[in-house]
């Protein structure tokens, strides 16, 4: 049972991971309607900015993290600026060539300019567990999550209390009406995907020092992440929190019950199960597209 | 074969300078003769290569260009056809021709059961359901150790030899003898696609792609089609990848590599989604750069990158799509005279 | 004079709100049934119900003797069954003559293998289909612009095109979602002379639309909605006069008589 209780703690922790980027992910479709190919490849550029302050220019792992999510940010905002801007609703395709051409050109540059292989990042909290009521509890997994829930409840309380935060969600919900009543696309879009975008920049400096970082980390979490939205629901922010959850436990217990291989399938398996039965997520949006 | 009818009923597949028969029998002529005048093994190699990808290439354009849904699963096929060979030839003592015949038959299969949920709710699903399968055939590749024989793959692959009485038996192994049972499949699988795109079929495949509603409303189920033409597109994405590891002599979990859909990707969109020559020298293009510009594998990765979000950005139907293009601007000018 | 097509109580809701309530709706066979109303009266709904765009909530769909309630929309050409789109479509980077012969049955009936390799019975049907299309051009007066991509065509001229796909198809019924929206006098009369002459040789119509004039002029019977419901149905002459209808339009009667005025 105590087994248990610790993958399901490991799971949540994982999970929250999971939502950070997730939900970024979503926030762009919300917004723009456009899969971003490239959102796994931001998650590697926070890692590797970090690991480069960290390491080599020996600043401290907290400043790190707030120059590394802030320096995605602004890469993001750049591409909505000039790239992603010009994408009108329905170009759906386009707009995954387009992101998948950039995810090709930040991986490879990344590989060109820093090299291809992988680096550990170590900071004070490496290496440090606490004890929390008797359960295991590693700590710089710990300051993840937690960097993390304070990141999506600051979103929350953006998306609900400020007016640009109800800017977003009006613009995510119909964008003709939006723009009838005066919320100009382009300011509010391109803050809903720097944001987005800087949540997954987040997501990697935060966990940075638990993995190992190098060029090619993107890929693979970006697909789980692709698995976890559509389980959510396609633009549905609280459905990519739930899902995140669901799928960081779920995998968690699977992994320690069973083999490692089959971890990596839950999400897919959850993702086809979920597909058949409720074809527009658990908290779909029921796109048109 | 040109109809001399006044209007004629071919599909307008509209979207290329009309290749005329002479222009392809002069192409194969020179394929075939290729090799005597350059004999350079390296060079045969990269056509080989090229003919592989054109086959992938056409399969891809099929189901996207042409059919309109934007599929990820292509490498997918890719693998499982590959795995399939492997398995065929190793375990199973089936011919190799007849394995790759049969590999091409399995992913087709297999595409056709995917091909039903895929297509379920909205092209973003199609998407990730099609690219969540060839994931997760990747993964079974790496883990399902039993069979797959996981990272390591399974080695020492037979190839296809070409039996010709009284002259002996060639065997594949050599890269010239594979260049030509490569053209040969190519030659096949390519030219019954364009059989196809240029029959009614192709064109009702086209109508489902450009307004579906309508194709419905005049009696096509648009579900039949598309899934019919992902299920071909997996044939020939299985045969190609066949071929590929037959010639390499080895299959493993690397045939999943995200190079292959990235260059995939590229190769039809730069050549014009539905434009259906333009993608298969696309493929010759493509296949040929990285030996004309010599540079670090990355950087050119980034270049192709980049290009991938040019074409997005500014040409999105491609080199093909450019001439449509003219074209439709000629039939206005002539319009208003 | 029988029926061709019958709803009986057909609902469409969606989430709350009552689209079509309990319409019991009845085509002639042989007729030009005209179904108005104000927009947001339901009679797009009911069209798409009809003709399988969308399934009804509830309420039966018979169609030729047939059930046809929730049956999906590529069914029901193959049984004489036929619509056109508000938003005229064509498939625009096709030609004319592709546009039509797309929408043609016959060449369907054949296998992949014959139809790729172009058998001699395929060549054959492809003859015929080239001169029927080429037939229903001339009559639509498009034959000029057969080679044309159809994405150069005027509004109008869609509109024609996409009624002669809508004969190649050898319809029995045929649905018309206001084929004269948005389009000049002189295309209006053409249309409404050639929905004249088909009718003449035995084609059914079931026509939205807002214009008056047309209504009056070639409709046998109208069937007038508001808010879902069926408000009436009758002679066009009377249904004009009928005051509930004007109600429905124009809000109460201040004494006015109406002109006959397209409706934008």
């Amino acid at each position: 049972m105590e087994f248990f209780i610790q993958l399901v703690i490991n799971g949540l922790m994982l999970g929250m991971v999971y939502a950070l980027i997730a939900i970024g992910l979503s926030l762009i479709f919300g917004v723009l309607e456009i899969v971003n190919f490239a959102h796994g490849h931001f998650y590697m550029l926070g890692a590797t900015v970090l690991a480069a302050l960290v390491t080599s220019a020996g600043i401290g792992f907290f400043p790190g993290l707030v120059i590394a999510t802030v320096a995605v940010g602004v890469v993001g905002y750049l591409v909505y600026v000039v790239l992603l801007r010009h994408f009108r609703e329905g170009e759906f395709d386009r707009g995954i060539i387009l992101t998948i051409g950039i995810g090709m050109v930040l991986q490879n540059g990344v590989a060109y300019l820093f090299g291809s292989s992988s680096r550990m990042v170590d900071t004070s909290l490496s290496f440090v567990s606490w004890d929390v009521a008797g359960f295991f509890v590693d700590a710089q997994r710990a300051v993840a999550v937690l960097v993390g829930a304070v990141a999506i409840a600051a979103l929350y309380a953006v998306l609900t209390f400020t007016r640009i935060g109800k800017a977003m969600r009006a613009f995510a919900q119909n964008r003709e009406a939006a723009f009838i009543v005066g919320i100009r696309p382009a300011v509010i879009a391109g803050i809903a995907v720097a944001i987005g975008i800087a949540l997954a920049g987040l997501a990697g400096a935060a966990l940075a020092p638990v993995f190992a970082v190098h060029p090619a980390m993107g890929a693979p979490i970006l697909f789980k992440v692709f698995a976890i939205i559509i389980i959510g629901g396609l633009g549905s922010l609280p459905g990519a929190l739930v899902a995140s959850l669901l799928i960081g436990v779920t995998e968690s217990v699977v992994g320690g019950y069973s083999s490692v291989a089959l971890q990596d399938a839950v999400a897919f398996m959850l993702m086809i199960v979920v597909l058949l039965a409720f074809p527009a997520g658990l908290f779909g949006k029921g796109i048109r597209v | 074969m040109s109809v001399s009818t006044p209007f004629s009923t071919r599909s307008t597949g509209g979207v290329q300078p009309r290749l005329t028969w002479p222009l392809i029998v002069l192409s194969l002529v020179g394929l075939i003769l290729l090799p005597s005048i350059w004999p350079s093994s390296y060079v045969v190699n990269v056509l080989i290569l090229a003919f592989i990808f054109a086959i992938l290439a056409t399969g891809l354009n099929l189901i996207f260009g042409y059919t309109g849904l934007l599929s990820f699963g292509q490498v997918g096929f890719f693998g499982l056809g590959a795995y399939l060979y492997a398995l065929l030839t190793m375990d199973g003592g089936v011919s190799p021709w007849l394995s790759i015949l049969l590999a091409g038959i399995g992913s087709g299969f297999v595409a056709l059961l995917l091909g039903y949920p895929a297509l379920r709710v909205s092209r973003a699903s199609f998407v990730i359901v099609t690219l969540s399968f060839t994931l997760l055939t990747a993964l079974l590749a790496r883990n399902w150790v039993e069979i797959t024989r996981g990272p390591m793959g399974i080695p020492k692959l037979s190839a296809p030899s070409i039996d010709l009485p009284g002259l002996g038996t060639f065997s594949g192994h050599d890269p010239h003898v594979f260049y030509y049972i490569a053209l040969a499949i190519a030659a096949a699988s390519i030219g019954a696609i364009y059989l196809l795109v240029n029959s009614p079929i192709g064109r009702v495949l086209r109508a489902i792609n450009l307004d579906e509603p309508l194709a419905a409303s005049q009696g096509i189920s648009p579900k039949k089609y598309q899934i019919a033409a992902f299920a071909v597109a997996g044939v020939l994405s299985g045969i190609a990848g066949s071929l590929h590891v037959s010639h390499l002599g080895i299959v493993d979990p690397s045939i999943f590599d995200p190079y292959y859909s990235e260059m995939l990707l590229i190769i039809v969109i730069v050549g014009g989604p539905g434009s259906f020559w333009m993608v298969v020298v696309s493929s010759l293009v493509f296949m040929a750069i990285p030996e004309l510009l010599r540079m670090a594998p990355e950087l050119r990765m980034v270049l192709f990158g980049m290009v991938l979000v040019l074409a997005a950005m500014l040409f999105p139907t491609g080199v093909g799509g450019y001439f449509e293009q003219r074209k439709l601007a000629m039939w206005r000018r002539s319009l208003r005279s | 004079m029988t029926s061709i097509l019958t709803t009986h109580g057909l609902c469409k809701n969606y989430r709350g709100i009552k689209a079509v309530q309990d319409a019991d709706l009845s085509v002639a066979r042989g007729g030009i049934t005209g179904l108005i109303g104000p927009n947001g009266s339901g009679k797009s709904t009911t069209i798409d119900c009809v003709t399988g765009f969308t399934r009804p909530s509830s309420g039966k769909v018979n169609y030729d003797g047939q059930d046809i309630t929730g049956s999906p929309s590529y069914g029901l050409a193959g049984i004489g069954l036929v619509r056109t789109f508000q938003n005229v479509r064509v498939y625009e980077r096709l030609s004319v003559m592709d546009n039509l012969v797309v929408a043609s049955q016959s060449l369907r009936a054949h296998g992949w293998l014959p139809l790729m390799l172009r058998s001699t019975a395929v060549k054959a049907d492809e003859k015929t289909i080239v001169q029927e299309a080429i037939s229903f051009l001339e009559l639509v007066g498009m034959a000029h612009y057969a080679g044309a991509p159809a994405g150069i065509l005027s509004y109008g001229q869609r509109k024609l095109v996409a009624l002669a796909a809508c004969l190649i198809t050898h319809p029995k019924l045929i649905v018309l979602d206001e084929p004269l929206a948005g389009v000049n006098p002189t295309i209006i009369r053409k249309i409404s002379g050639l929905i004249e002459t088909l009718n003449e040789q035995g084609l059914t119509f079931l026509i939205v639309e807002h214009n008056v004039d047309f209504i009056m002029r070639h409709c046998d019977h109208v069937i007038v909605m508001e808010q879902g419901k069926k408000l009436t149905e009758g002679k066009p002459e009377d249904v004009r006069r009928d005051e509930r209808v004007l109600e429905a339009y124009l809000g109460k009667r201040v004494g006015l008589e109406t002109k006959g005025t397209a409706y934008a």
